[in-house]
């Protein structure tokens, strides 16, 4: 049954909620290698915020052995990718171990941006896309409708596709029909020198890091000695294995075809790429595999840990998590306010939202995030350029000749009813219009160039209430531009917070820095005296507010029996500081620091 | 060298329960007063003076610096009810002159007769702490008060013939609806009948009252605001000390001399016992507090049995934040020399830092050998006091 022709790597791709990760549940229990009692509900999401937020993050493998109709048994290799934007780069290096994909549509919802986005990058790899549609017994399933839709915006052939309930079962045994029936077997030599792709690792504090791989020519087996051809390491491999649900099984040998892990005691990730060619190094082969493209960081943000004690843990939980997320960029930083920490780069505003839960979850660190932002290019009267990642460091305006700033082209998936108010949008966000595509009657793509800038942390919220949650969204980041940008600086109590900081187009400032004040008001909360809290720029206020002072905050009766209960009532107070920052001689408390972002939601 | 301690004795009982009021107090029937004052003199006589160690031995070893007979409101005892327990208190703790103790009892206008007050004296005690609250009709009304401004005239009146000299008045301001007028008026009629101590609360909305339910239904009037409150209480302070009161701690006030002695006790870490449910205690370095359940309480004495109550026991650490967050709410502060000798360290070793800060910051004045707080600090003495707890 290890015969080439009986393995099939596949992946499901899916706009965000669409089924993708109970199809593969059921997939699983349906090739018989769980039993039902053994199915965690979404077994392939095995970390806690995944299931919370019930989306995946980190691509995941599995084995399973499906006996087909006419008893010949085949080996899937099942290989789970992210849905979100931000993790396109994830995406990318999972469609590489593939040879083909399963398209999941919602029958109620149709295509959405993500389903677009994920079906070219798909294509892009030439993967054979099969399409199914899920969710059919839902009352407001409209499967025809979606059908016809594939074939009419994608151009994929879905007069066959599995009409199917993920969630009850239905369909998926046509499902697993169909991927025998389509997606082609692996090709490849297993007699030729090793190569093998690097697409996911994992660091394990026992086996060091474990590589996943995918075996495109040859054979790897455990004490052979191999070279990663990018970095030039060699190792002994130790362990060659598959992946179970939710283990590790070690077998003798991957061969050409195989999806797989080795393990061989490296300790730095470095040594092992994601994107790297894995060959033998007795018997290498001639040319690495193309790699994959290197995931650019498109946000960053400055991490702090509220006890300054714990930036030795911070930076040690950062190197951990970077084992497992190469996209991850973090270089040491220092904040007048919030005191050492690091400036930390992203794929975009989720992947970091999701990268500061891990760290104060799995790692037990109480983080200060500030205002996320993007690269600039500074072009100097000196003719140098510097990319700004952090606002603290532009130079000095007469330095300065001009600024660029990154612009993405962005697909918008919506109803007819709210292009109105989603251009309305995009116009407040300085979005360039481009055209309207119409998919069907009621819904069109409106298609944008936007700043990055102004997209990065409360566009999404926004389009969501702008179109009751009907809105998907795409982008790609296209180019740099010359653009119109001020600094501008927060001063509570006269002092410039520079971890407040932040780049704004000129345009928008009086507005921004206005609602920026309005919103640190809220945030900041009375002290013992007047806290004014200004917006400037280049020097110049341009918003104030003032926090008044408190007056009053006094127990009038402490009597015999008043005691203890008056030392927790100070207790209390004295515990709701630990959750402020001085800066200066101001508390502020530190999720006013993200907070303070989040000016538009509920537009 | 005799120790000092103050006895205290909980009187579980009210007429009505009024609508602002979280104490532990209830109306009660006859057979349930008379239960509890029969398990009260029980546990006064028979009782250990900690519950923990029932072999503490105490014969002698106290000097009795105050009675305190709390509630609730102590004064719907009969009279011959109190008698029996200021008879306890006296045989337990060897008191012979009583007229040496402050012994207080608080008394509510509209349940005492002129013969009630009369016989009270007469009893030994010799402090009278009259909750007026108000002396605007509507006020009281709202608060749910079974008196008038003219039955709290009334009582005090009596009280003086009945041989009264050291008289206290409780007012209570920033009531819904208030105006500063009202409440002025409010200050200047007790001013003008002459007690010797007057506490003035502002009040808060408890959790639970029957205020803090119709603040959510929104059937109460509005409160005043923050500003207005601080004014009554600025405008309050100014009078009373223009008529001789002097602000002693943060909520009271007496004529020179007329300090509360017990409750000072409080404030400067005195031991205290505490008879009766609910009631609190400091003894040695324990403090306890009976469960505030009055039937329970009656069983367990009646059965001989020990009273539920929950225990901490102060380490020195506790008792240095203790001395200072109580001891700054008395006008005068702490002193640095008590500080050294109750813990052998000087204060600047352990706050040095905090005083330094809060100095600077206008909250606290350092001098002469004492630590106290500015009227701004007092405003937010929390704030203040939280600094003092040690991590």
């Amino acid at each position: 049954m290890n015969a080439q022709e009986n393995i099939r790597n596949f992946c499901i791709v899916a706009h965000i909620d669409h089924g993708k990760s109970t199809l593969a549940d059921r997939m699983i229990e349906m090739t018989g290698l769980l039993t039902s009692r053994e199915m965690q509900s979404q077994v392939l999401d095995n970390m806690d915020l995944e299931r919370e937020r019930g989306i995946t993050i980190k691509s995941q493998a599995v084995r399973l052995i499906y006996k087909a109709d006419d008893g010949a048994e085949y080996m899937f290799n099942l290989i789970d990718t992210p849905g979100h934007v931000d993790f396109n780069y994830e995406v990318s290096r999972s469609l590489a171990a593939c040879d083909g994909a399963i398209l999941v549509v919602d029958a109620t919802q149709g295509i959405q941006a993500q389903t677009l986005a994920n079906v070219y990058l798909a294509l892009e790899h030439d993967l054979d896309v099969f399409p199914v549609i899920n969710k059919i017994d839902l009352p407001s399933a409209r499967p025809e409708e979606v059908r016809k839709e594939i074939e009419d915006v994608i151009g994929l052939d879905a007069s066959d596709a599995p009409l199917i309930s993920a969630k009850q079962g239905t369909g998926v045994e046509d499902v697993l029909r169909a991927v025998v029936e389509r997606i082609p077997a692996p090709s490849g030599d297993s007699e030729a020198p090793l190569k093998a792709l690097i697409f996911d690792s994992l660091y394990d504090p026992y086996k060091g890091v474990i590589v996943f791989i995918r075996v495109r020519d040859g054979a790897v087996r455990k004490g052979m000695k191999v070279t990663m051809m990018a970095s030039g390491a060699e190792e002994e491999i130790q362990e060659v294995g598959y992946f179970g649900p939710g283990q590790f099984i070690p077998c003798e040998e991957l061969s050409a075809g195989m999806v797989g892990y080795f393990t061989a005691s490296i300790k730095n990730i470095q040594e092992a790429r994601v994107g790297d060619t894995v060959t033998e190094t007795l018997r290498p082969c001639g040319e690495a595999l193309p790699g994959y493209k290197k995931a650019q960081p498109m946000v960053y943000c400055g991490i702090y840990p509220s006890d300054t004690q714990r930036y030795p843990d911070l930076k040690d939980a950062l190197e951990k998590l970077q084992l497992n997320d190469a996209s991850l960029f973090y270089e040491p930083e220092t904040s007048l306010a919030l005191g050492f920490g690091f400036r930390c780069g992203f794929l975009g505003l989720l992947h970091m939202e999701v990268i500061l839960e891990r760290l104060e979850r799995e790692y037990d660190l109480d983080l200060i995030a500030t205002a996320p932002g993007v690269v600039y290019k500074v072009y100097k009267t000196d003719g140098t350029m510097i990319e700004l990642t952090n606002p603290s460091n532009l130079p000095d305006l007469s330095q300065i000749d001009h600024m660029e700033e990154p612009i993405v082209s962005a697909e918008i998936m919506v109803s007819t009813e709210y292009l109105g108010p989603i251009m309305q949008l995009c116009q407040e966000r300085r979005g360039r219009y481009l055209g309207t595509d119409y998919i069907e009657q009621t819904r069109a793509i409106l298609r944008y160039e936007l700043p990055l800038n102004e997209i990065i942390y409360d566009f999404f919220d926004a389009l969501k209430s702008r179109s009751r949650g009907y809105a998907s969204f795409d982008y790609d980041l296209k180019d740099y531009e010359t653009s119109k940008l001020v600094k501008m600086d927060i001063l509570v109590n006269k002092t410039a917070v520079d971890a407040l900081s932040f780049i704004v187009h000129a345009d928008g400032a009086y507005d921004r820095g206005r609602r920026m004040c309005e919103k640190l008001k809220e945030e900041i909360p009375r002290q013992l005296f007047e806290v004014p809290i200004q917006a400037a720029v280049g020097g110049r206020i341009i918003a104030r507010e003032t926090v008044k002072a408190v007056r009053k905050d006094v127990l009038a009766k402490c009597y015999g029996g008043d005691i203890s209960r008056k030392k927790k009532l100070l207790e209390k107070q004295k515990e709701g500081k630990k959750r402020m920052q001085m800066v200066g001689n101001v508390e502020i408390p530190k999720e006013a620091f993200m907070n303070v972002l989040k000016l538009d939601a509920g537009n | 060298m005799k120790e000092p301690l103050s006895v205290y004795i909980h009187i579980p009982f009210c007429v009505r329960k009024c609508r602002y009021c979280d104490f532990f107090s209830a109306p009660c029937g006859d057979t349930q007063r008379k239960a509890y004052t029969a398990a009260l003199v029980r546990e006064i006589r028979e009782y250990p003076l900690l519950p923990e160690d029932p072999a503490y031995a105490e014969s002698g070893k106290y000097d009795i610096v105050s009675v305190y007979i709390g509630g609730g409101t102590p004064s719907v005892l009969k009279t011959e009810e109190t008698e029996s327990i200021l008879a306890a208190v006296f045989d337990r703790f060897g008191i012979t002159d009583p007229g040496q103790c402050e012994i207080t009892m608080e008394i509510n206008p509209g349940t005492v007769t002129p013969e009630d007050l009369h016989a009270l004296r007469q009893a030994g005690i010799n402090r009278l702490s009259v909750g007026v609250q108000s002396f605007n009709d509507s006020e009281l009304a709202l608060l749910g008060r079974i008196h008038t401004a003219a039955d709290a005239c009334a009582a005090l009146d009596a009280a003086k013939r009945a041989g009264f000299e050291n008289i206290s008045l409780d007012l209570i301001g920033a009531l819904p609806g208030q105006t500063m007028p009202e409440y002025m008026y409010s200050v200047k009629r007790a001013v003008s009948l002459k007690p010797q101590h007057i506490s003035v609360y502002s009040l808060i909305i408890e959790p639970g009252t029957v205020f803090a339910g119709m603040l959510e239904e929104n059937r109460l009037p509005e409160l005043p605001d923050e500003d207005t409150e601080r004014q009554m209480a600025y405008d309050c302070q100014r009078y009373l000390e223009e008529n001789g009161y002097r602000r002693y701690e943060i909520s009271n006030y007496s004529l020179p001399g007329y300090m509360s002695r017990h409750n000072t006790g409080y404030w400067t870490l005195r031991q205290y016992r505490g008879f009766g449910a609910g009631a609190s205690s400091l003894v040695g370095e324990t403090r306890f507090t009976a469960a505030a359940d009055t039937d329970g309480y009656i069983r367990a004495v009646n059965a001989g049995e020990k009273i539920p109550c929950t225990t901490e026991h102060l380490t020195q650490k506790d008792r240095m934040e203790e001395f200072m967050f109580l001891g700054l709410r008395m006008r005068d502060g702490v002193s640095r020399t008590d500080f050294e000798m109750l813990f052998g360290c000087s204060v600047d070793e352990v706050y040095g830092n905090v005083l330094r800060r809060q100095e600077e910051n206008g909250l606290i004045i350092c001098c002469g050998g004492r630590i106290m707080l500015t009227d701004h600090g007092t405003d937010v003495s929390n704030r203040v006091m939280a600094e003092f707890l040690l991590d």
